[in-house]
């Protein structure tokens, strides 16, 4: 009794007396009931977070309830892979044809359990964690397909990454018992850890027909080029990347005769490089080989790319990091060419009214030598341009294009009628420019034909006091614009000014009926990286009974909304795209002391 | 004790069994509810619905890293020690650099190349002449084989087509008696032509042992990768330097030409590679999709001839090549008996985007070409869809497609010369694996013969690439001063040139080459400056020491510049900022001219006034670093020493250096009237201008360099870059540069 009083001070009381392991025995067994018992109440009255659960439960149940299929002794066994295999022999493009969104479709076997005919599994872990992670990425992708009829590409959902776990012979038969295996055509398959002891072979030992492989460690003599896909073996605890192609960027190759110098070889590698490098190895990393997930979906878009080669990712779209893509530029015209003066420029007057201005206008441009046509965008749906007979004669064709809505963005279209690369767009009042700075413009365009050439320059500025940009039109050492008033530039600029423009910008510019030429610039400046070339030295270019100095652009509230304008595109561009210069361009003899009559733009700067 | 015990297994095994129903009860009927997926019987059979369903419960990891790693420790054996073991076994057709190429051979004087002396009695097709002279003529070339890397037969082994008149015979006892052949071992044989009707093997009908191929029309199953070279088929009448430019003037917009898709070209009626010309006719709408085909050719084409002989003869007969060549979007390249045709080369030159239908054709320079840029890569068991795959392809692409097409026939393709450098190169980049250049290198302008990796694997040290990396040009230039007059008093012009420059803000240092006879002046003898101030002795003192590429070139701008030169601080800076803007080009002051003199037919060199220019003197001008390194190294001992004799015409040589790479002029900025006059009246004692033959020589130098680039690089430009208010009718004080218009 003695006894029992002193556990009854310790222990609940309701436990009896007993020898003290089977008292813990006891309490465990009891404690697990009764938590058991309460987690079926929370079930039973609890019925919604049942629904949710569900799918968990059911997915749990089913690795263990894959069909179990009995593979015969005499089941076939496929034939050792075909080194020979390229896409063009092995694989059957017609399965995946024509597609308007060039993109294969896969399908991924559902899950089945094999077992020899003594009931011995093929594999010792049976689908892995890996495995399982990698065709769950797959199914979640837009690659996915489960209609194995619309399928292009096929994955088992045999596990073969790590070959030394598998039954060869087995997994073999296996592989050739699907449903679609047809000799492996179109079966891509997964592995990570191939051949073991002794050999060490680079390449999965599983016999496997014409499957596509997807495997770490491939030696060149065991990878098919332009077949096989070569991944990095996955390991969450290691962040040692095998890179599959060859990276220059991103890793140093040393061949094993030259171990010896690896050394000498990495110190020589300046230091601006090794960041370089490491930065790139980080991204590529952390971009394809990070997950399975990466690596799954990696490898269906090398295929992809194989397969629709002419939709290919490029190089860049492989290998640029995101930071680099927003920094950096991909002109559309990057070839240097200095196109021939022949064909020679269109000039485009957009105009409303004003049918006198206009016409001394078309009279003027009609000078330059290299004006091949005239087109005039008549802006006013109100009144109808001029009759025929009224417009200036002149030399080459002029046409009228009558437009539906009274828009800015009109000016910028990319109208049939321009048929040479060159577009000068001027406004029906800038009568001032000579015949000579206009030539000028457009040699000078030839020489820069991605940039926009104009007459009046502009400068953005940062205003440190409101914390924001600021549209500057005084007389300034830099100059970061043209206006469009008077500028040349390539058609393919009003092609995307009206297709490709960011945004709300178009919109904007319609509706404010203002900064259309702001909004060329900050175009042409962000696809080019390049700032825009002034021509000829600043003067005025409208009539000299005007007041204004040139444009609409004295008028105090015009500015403050241009300035706004420069806001409002930067922040819809997501940086500033405008480069200042201090430069503009001159003929070669400008202001030299030489005969007039021996340079070739003798009339420049005049008024 | 013991019935309390029974009591209470009783209970809680009572209480197991309730909460296993419950669980069990609330699962079963829940996995009948589903959400309605009949999956349990899709599960055992493979309906088209069959689908794979994800598994989240506990699942093993593939591989257990404990055992892997114990594993390798008692079993590891290097790749290179299995090779060891079983050589022999990669060799021949499964030859890779590792096991059939001698890489000790390169290590001692890195990547030289010898040419076996040309056996009497030995006729060489122009063609393989042209490989070997380029290779001759080129930086690689060594006639000492004890140094070479690689060594290049001097039997044609161009053609060997059993059947074609320029068939070598008994060349497998010729080249077994070669004494340097070792096996092949770091040989490279050029083909272009093999096998012979009917069947149009490969095989070249000697034993190459391990030396690499570079062959035309190479298929991928034989293809060698990173050991063989696919290069393009080219014509015996090919460029052997020079070569012609791509045939694309304008980028119109759209980008669409008069026909989408042309093709006109023999079909062979039977036999290899008829299956896909006998079928184009499927596709031919004679529209916008013409494509076209003859079966006269050969001697018995009548004999073949079928049903639709008589008409596609007829329609062929109406087009002409060359207008469907210039006008079309797309140029079908259907293999031909061989895999690679001539129409591959055409159509690239004429920006006429190739579509590729040779199934199995490893492309020319596949290893370093992303041919996707340039080509659309059809499947030839795909014919029938190969017009809806070109349409789809949208106008960006089209454009960037036909400026690729450009970029690649004038970077690797338009002559012999630089087939073959190119060649070399890749191999030389497999030589020097950790100094090899990257894909952008290869396939983005100036292209990989100018972008040297020797000089940095780094695409930031090169002029090219500050736009597609996202960053600005540098900041700061290291002035070199080219000094050949000693020091005689404090007035000199060279002082006053020495304190000017380093007073600009973007100076980072000045650099005095010193190329005097005169043996170097006291250190306190140069003015002292904010800048550091280092003097070196030319090497040689030959005029080309100024283009060396000197590690103690801290920046990657270097401002070029002769003793006589006079420059204020203002142009220096102005000069600098509008270099920052064309960074891969020379931005100077003082411009000259050439021009076709066609009474002489030769090139003509002018340094009057005239309304364009297209050299900027580099006596006062900046440019890239690199542009030392690539002068230095790109041309031939020959042609340096030639400028060297004549102590003339290095900065000729570098105008045509830079304009070549960057098919641009160079940038003449604005400059002060007395510099110009000191430079125009050739006043200054030491100047080399002063000699009346000096004149002469430049213009020899013109036409010796035209000849040896096989082409006239130069371009002109007809514009000066200017302050922005240089002149301007306004305040003096408003002009940041005003310096310069003063007089």
């Amino acid at each position: 009794m003695y006894t029992s009083g002193k556990y009854s001070s310790r222990g609940p009381a309701l436990i009896p007396r007993m020898k003290t392991k089977h008292r813990i025995y006891y309490i465990t067994l009891f404690s697990v009931v009764l938590l058991g018992l309460i987690a079926t109440g929370m079930f039973q009255f609890w019925p919604h977070s049942i629904e949710s659960t569900a799918d968990w439960t059911l997915d749990k149940r089913s690795v263990h309830d894959a069909p179990l299929i009995r593979l015969p002794v005499s089941s076939p066994i496929p034939e050792r892979g075909d080194l020979s295999c390229r896409m063009h022999t092995c694989f059957d493009v017609y399965r995946c044809g024509y597609n308007p969104k060039n993109r294969i479709k896969v399908y991924i076997y559902p899950l089945q359990r094999f077992v020899d005919e003594l009931g011995v599994p093929i594999s010792s872990t049976g689908l892995s964690r890996e495995y399982n992670d990698l065709l769950s990425a797959i199914s979640d992708s837009d690659f996915y397909t489960d209609d194995v009829t619309r399928a292009c590409l096929f994955i088992p959902s045999i596990d073969v990454l790590n070959q030394n776990s598998l039954r060869i012979r087995e997994t073999a038969q296996a592989l050739a018992m699907l449903p679609r295996w047809d000799k492996g055509m179109n079966h891509l398959l997964f592995n990570m850890l191939p051949g073991g002891p002794p050999d060490y072979n680079t390449a999965l030992d599983v016999p496997r027909d014409r499957a596509l492989l997807a495997g770490g460690g491939f030696s060149t003599w065991t990878y098919r080029q332009g077949y096989d896909v070569s991944i990095p073996v996955y390991s969450p605890l290691s962040a040692d990347v095998d890179l599959p192609e060859r990276q220059p960027g991103a890793s140093v190759v040393i061949p094993e005769e030259k171990l010896s110098e690896m050394y000498t070889i990495l110190k020589s590698i300046p230091h601006r490089q090794v960041e370089e490098m490491q930065r790139q190895a980080r991204w590529f990393w952390e971009a394809y080989f990070s997950s399975m997930k990466a690596i799954g979906l990696t490898t269906l878009q090398i295929i992809n790319d194989r397969i629709y080669p002419y939709a290919a990712r490029t190089y860049e779209q492989w290998n640029n990091p995101p930071v680099v893509k927003w920094s950096s530029v991909n002109s559309p015209l990057f070839l240097p060419l200095i196109p021939p003066r022949a064909p020679g420029f269109t000039a485009v007057v957009l105009t409303y009214d004003r049918v006198e201005s206009l016409f001394r206008v078309i009279t003027e441009i009609s000078k330059v030598p290299s004006l091949a046509k005239l087109l005039v965008v008549w802006n006013n749906q109100n009144k109808s341009p001029p009759e025929e007979t009224l417009w200036p004669k002149i030399s080459v064709p002029l046409k009228v294009v009558r437009t539906k809505e009274n828009k800015l963005s009109n000016r910028f279209f990319p109208y049939d009628e321009i048929e040479t690369e060159a577009v000068l767009a001027i406004d029906d009042d800038i009568i001032m420019l000579t015949s000579d700075e206009l030539q000028f413009g457009y040699e000078v365009w030839r020489e820069f034909p991605d940039r926009l050439v104009g007459y009046p320059g502009r400068l953005h500025l940062w205003d440190h006091e409101m914390g924001k940009w600021k549209y500057e039109s005084e007389w300034t050492n830099e100059v970061s614009m043209v206006l469009t008033g008077a500028a040349f530039y390539h058609k393919y600029f009003n092609y995307l000014y009206t297709y490709k423009m960011p945004g709300d910008i178009k919109n904007w510019v319609d509706a404010h009926m203002n900064c259309e030429d702001i909004a060329m610039n900050f175009l042409v400046a962000n696809i080019t990286g390049k700032a825009p070339i002034k021509v000829t030295p600043r003067k005025k270019f409208k009539c000299p009974e005007c007041t204004a100095i040139d444009g609409l652009s004295l008028d105090q509230t015009h500015m403050v909304e241009r300035s706004e304008c420069i806001n409002k595109f930067a922040s819809v561009f997501g940086t500033m795209p405008l480069k200042v210069v201090e430069h503009r361009a001159d003929p070669v003899l400008y202001k030299d002391d030489f005969p007039e009559k021996l340079k070739s733009f003798p009339n420049i700067g005049s008024l | 004790m013991q019935a309390k015990k029974r009591y209470l297994i009783l209970f809680s095994t009572g209480a197991c069994l309730i909460l296993l129903f419950c669980l069990g009860g609330i699962q079963v009927p829940l996995s009948r509810r589903g959400p309605g997926r009949p999956h349990d019987r899709r599960l055992s059979g493979y309906g088209p619905g069959a689908r794979w369903r994800h598994l989240s419960g506990y699942l093993q990891p593939f591989s257990s890293w404990e055992q892997d790693r114990s594993d390798d420790l008692t079993e590891h054996i290097s790749p290179r020690q299995k090779r060891d073991a079983n050589s022999g076994l990669y060799t021949g057709k499964r030859c890779r650099m590792e096991s059939c190429f001698d890489f000790s051979l390169c290590e001692r004087n890195g990547f030289k190349v010898y040419v076996y002396p040309q056996q009497k009695g030995e006729k060489l097709s122009e063609s393989y002449q042209n490989i070997l002279s380029s290779i001759e003529g080129s930086r690689f070339y060594t006639s000492d084989p004890g140094q070479a890397c690689l060594f290049v037969l001097s039997l044609d082994t161009l053609d060997r087509d059993q059947l074609s008149p320029q068939y070598v015979h008994n060349l497998k006892a010729k080249i077994q008696n070669l004494p340097l052949w070792n096996g092949g071992k770091n040989h490279i044989i050029f083909n272009l032509y093999s096998g012979t009707w009917p069947d149009y093997t490969e095989d070249l009908g000697f034993d190459i042992g391990l030396a690499m191929l570079a062959k035309a029309s190479i298929s991928t199953e034989n293809f060698r990768p990173d050991f063989d070279v696919s290069i393009p088929l080219f014509s015996k009448d090919h460029p052997r330097t020079g070569g012609e430019k791509g045939y694309l003037k304008y980028n119109t917009i759209p980008p669409y030409r008069k026909y989408m898709l042309v093709f006109k070209g023999k079909r062979y009626l039977t036999g290899i590679g008829s299956d896909t010309r006998n079928a184009l006719y499927h596709i031919h709408n004679s529209e916008d999709v013409v494509l076209l085909t003859t079966c006269k050719h050969g001697k018995d084409w009548q004999k073949h001839k079928d049903a639709r002989c008589d008409k596609d003869n007829a329609e062929y007969d109406k087009y002409d090549y060359r207008e469907m060549l210039y006008n079309s979007t797309f140029c079908l390249v259907p293999r031909g008996r061989r895999l690679g045709s001539f129409r591959f080369l055409e159509a690239l030159q004429a920006a006429c985007v190739p579509v590729m239908l040779s199934n199995g054709w490893e492309l020319p320079f596949s290893e370093i070409i992303d041919w996707n840029r340039a080509a659309v890569i059809g499947d030839e068991r795909l014919l029938l869809q190969i017009p809806s795959t070109v349409r789809s392809i949208h106008q960006d692409k089209i454009l960037s497609l036909r400026q690729q097409t450009q970029l690649l026939w004038e970077a690797y393709f338009n002559s012999v010369e630089k087939i073959v450098l190119t060649t070399l190169e890749i191999i030389q980049d497999r030589v020097l694996l950790h100094t090899s250049r990257s894909n952008l290198m290869w396939n983005s302008l100036p292209g990989g013969l100018f972008t040297l990796p020797q000089y940095s694997t780094s695409l930031r040290d090169f002029p090219f690439y500050y736009a597609k990396l996202g960053i600005k040009p540098p900041s700061k230039f290291t002035a070199i001063i080219h000094v050949v007059t000693p020091l005689v008093s404090q007035s000199q012009p060279v002082m006053k040139l020495l304190v000017a420059v380093a007073k600009s803000q973007y100076c980072a240092q000045v650099i005095v080459l010193w190329n005097c006879e005169k043996p170097l002046p006291a250190k306190h003898r140069w003015p002292a400056t904010s800048v550091p101030v280092t003097v070196i002795e030319g090497e040689s003192k030959v005029i080309s020491s100024r283009f060396l590429p000197y590690n103690t070139i801290p920046t990657d701008a270097v401002f070029s510049l002769d003793e006589d030169t006079v420059l204020s601080t203002t142009e220096v800076d102005f000069a600098f900022t509008v270099w920052q803007s064309f960074p891969d080009r020379i931005v100077g002051y003082p411009a000259r001219s050439h021009f076709w003199d066609s009474n002489k037919e030769r090139w003509g060199y002018t340094s009057k006034w005239t309304n364009d220019y297209s050299m900027v003197l580099t006596g006062a001008a900046i440019y890239h670093k690199y542009y030392h390194y690539l002068y230095t190294t790109y041309f031939p001992a020959s042609l340096k020493i030639m400028v060297d004799q004549m102590s003339n015409c290095e900065d000729i040589l570098m105008n045509f250096l830079v304009s070549l790479v960057t098919k641009l002029p160079p940038i003449k900025v604005t400059q002060k009237k007395q510099y110009k006059e000191t430079m125009m009246g050739q006043s200054s004692r030491a100047s080399r201008w002063a000699d009346p033959d000096h004149f002469a020589q430049r213009q020899t130098c013109m036409n010796k360099f035209a000849n040896w680039f096989g082409t006239m690089p130069l371009i002109h430009s007809q514009m000066r870059l200017d302050p922005v208010l240089f002149k301007d009718q306004v305040s003096i004080l408003r002009k940041k540069y005003r310096e310069i218009e003063r007089l």
